[in-house]
């Protein structure tokens, strides 16, 4: 485009329906519901944020846990700008343990040139290639394709052979 | 005998920034009131709770409370320091609403934060689509003739930006749309104008703007 003084000549908002991160996720859509419901839910804003944010820190506690942070600082403010995720990765564990045993998982946090955040989830795979393939496929069929939208396109499940 | 281009306006936007004339450090911390009250009174235009967002990030500046409208494509944000309004999709037809958006809004500042505005940064941003001449050609007449014949073929860019005092234009072309003109004007008002006032001065603003360009809006 045409544009000399400045590529950011939008308000920076997107007001269309969001778009499914996969196009097999169906979006469900719900009426408002009533103004006294809602904001009841309100009364406690502050408290209510208080108490998610810890619970957020615990919860990215437990997955420090059970992966290794290969950068402590990018993967952890992956984790605050992205707070669907800790819950994957703490749910994915058993699954990831029963495709691919005992090997060490990494977690490694990328940025590229236009700002688009990125999450791999990386086992360290010390046997056969086909076997981490084979590994990884029954990962993604028995519980990662159904589980995945949470997580939207910012997490990423792969191997490396070691 | 002269005819203004006609243009379209795929992308219109409207942003006022409201300066306090004193910040108020309850409405960084004790926001329940305030936010209970907005909520209720933006509930007209179908808002969830899913349209308010806490921005606990940045300076204490811009730490507040943002409420997204989408029904209007407007989003309000207050701070400690200062208020927010951005409309997508601006135009004249609906502007009513938007004015009683922001006014819902500084009436909810003054009631429960005691904070009243000492100024208003409006700026609205449009994309203009000429209809049949090439974007370059309506902005050729802002080159300087000098500088245009530094090389001997068709100006393809051109961009040139105003500043006054508390006034600024900026006219370029569209990063956003091919073949389109971008037109950004800003100005600020004092805290004291009434909003209506605020709204005429700014339409005139458009209405000269577009006289000098040489185009017409003609709807799709």
């Amino acid at each position: 485009m045409n544009g000399l003084l400045s590529a950011n000549q939008t308000s920076g908002y997107d007001w269309n329906p969001r778009q499914g991160s996969r196009q097999y996720h169906r979006q469900r859509y719900a009426p408002a519901r009533p103004a006294a419901v809602q904001l009841a839910e309100l009364a406690d804003i502050e408290a209510q944020m208080t108490r998610y944010e810890a619970d957020h820190q615990k919860m990215i506690e437990t997955v420090r846990t059970h992966y290794v942070f290969q950068d402590e600082t990018t993967v952890s403010e992956f984790l605050l700008r992205h707070r669907t995720v800790s819950p994957i990765l703490t749910e994915a564990e058993k699954h990831l343990r029963a495709c691919f045993h005992d090997a060490v998982i990494a977690l490694r946090a990328t940025t590229d040139e236009q700002g688009w955040d990125m999450l791999y989830a990386t086992v360290q795979w010390p046997g056969e290639p086909e076997d981490a393939v084979d590994a990884l496929n029954a990962f993604d069929a028995s519980w990662w394709l159904n589980n995945s939208y949470p997580a939207g396109v910012n997490l990423t499940f792969t191997y490396r052979l070691v | 005998m002269y005819m203004a281009e006609g243009i379209t306006i795929p992308i219109s936007i409207f942003d006022v920034v409201i300066e306090y004339s004193k910040p108020n450090l309850r409405l960084a911390m004790t926001r329940t009131d305030i936010v209970e009250d907005l909520f209720e009174r933006f509930s007209r235009w179908d808002i969830t709770v899913d349209d308010l967002e806490v921005i606990s990030e940045g300076k204490p500046s811009e730490q507040g409370i943002k409420f997204k409208i989408p029904k209007r494509q407007t989003a309000f944000f207050f701070s400690a320091a200062h208020a927010r309004l951005t409309w997508d999709d601006a135009n004249w037809e609906t502007s009513e609403e938007t004015v009683e958006v922001l006014a819902i809004g500084l009436d909810a500042l003054a009631k429960h934060g005691n904070v009243h505005p000492s100024k208003f940064k409006t700026a609205v941003a449009l994309h203009l689509q000429p209809k049949s001449l090439p974007f370059v050609a309506l902005l050729k007449p802002f080159a300087s003739p000098a500088l245009a014949k530094l090389q001997d073929s068709p100006i393809t860019a051109f961009a040139t930006v105003l500043r006054w005092d508390g006034r600024r234009v900026t006219v370029d072309g569209s990063a956003q749309l091919a073949n389109a003109v971008f037109l950004k004007f800003e100005r600020d008002f004092p805290g004291e104008i009434a909003l209506l006032d605020m709204a005429k001065q700014i339409y005139g603003d458009e209405q000269m703007l577009f006289s000098i360009l040489g185009v017409e809006e003609v709807r799709p």
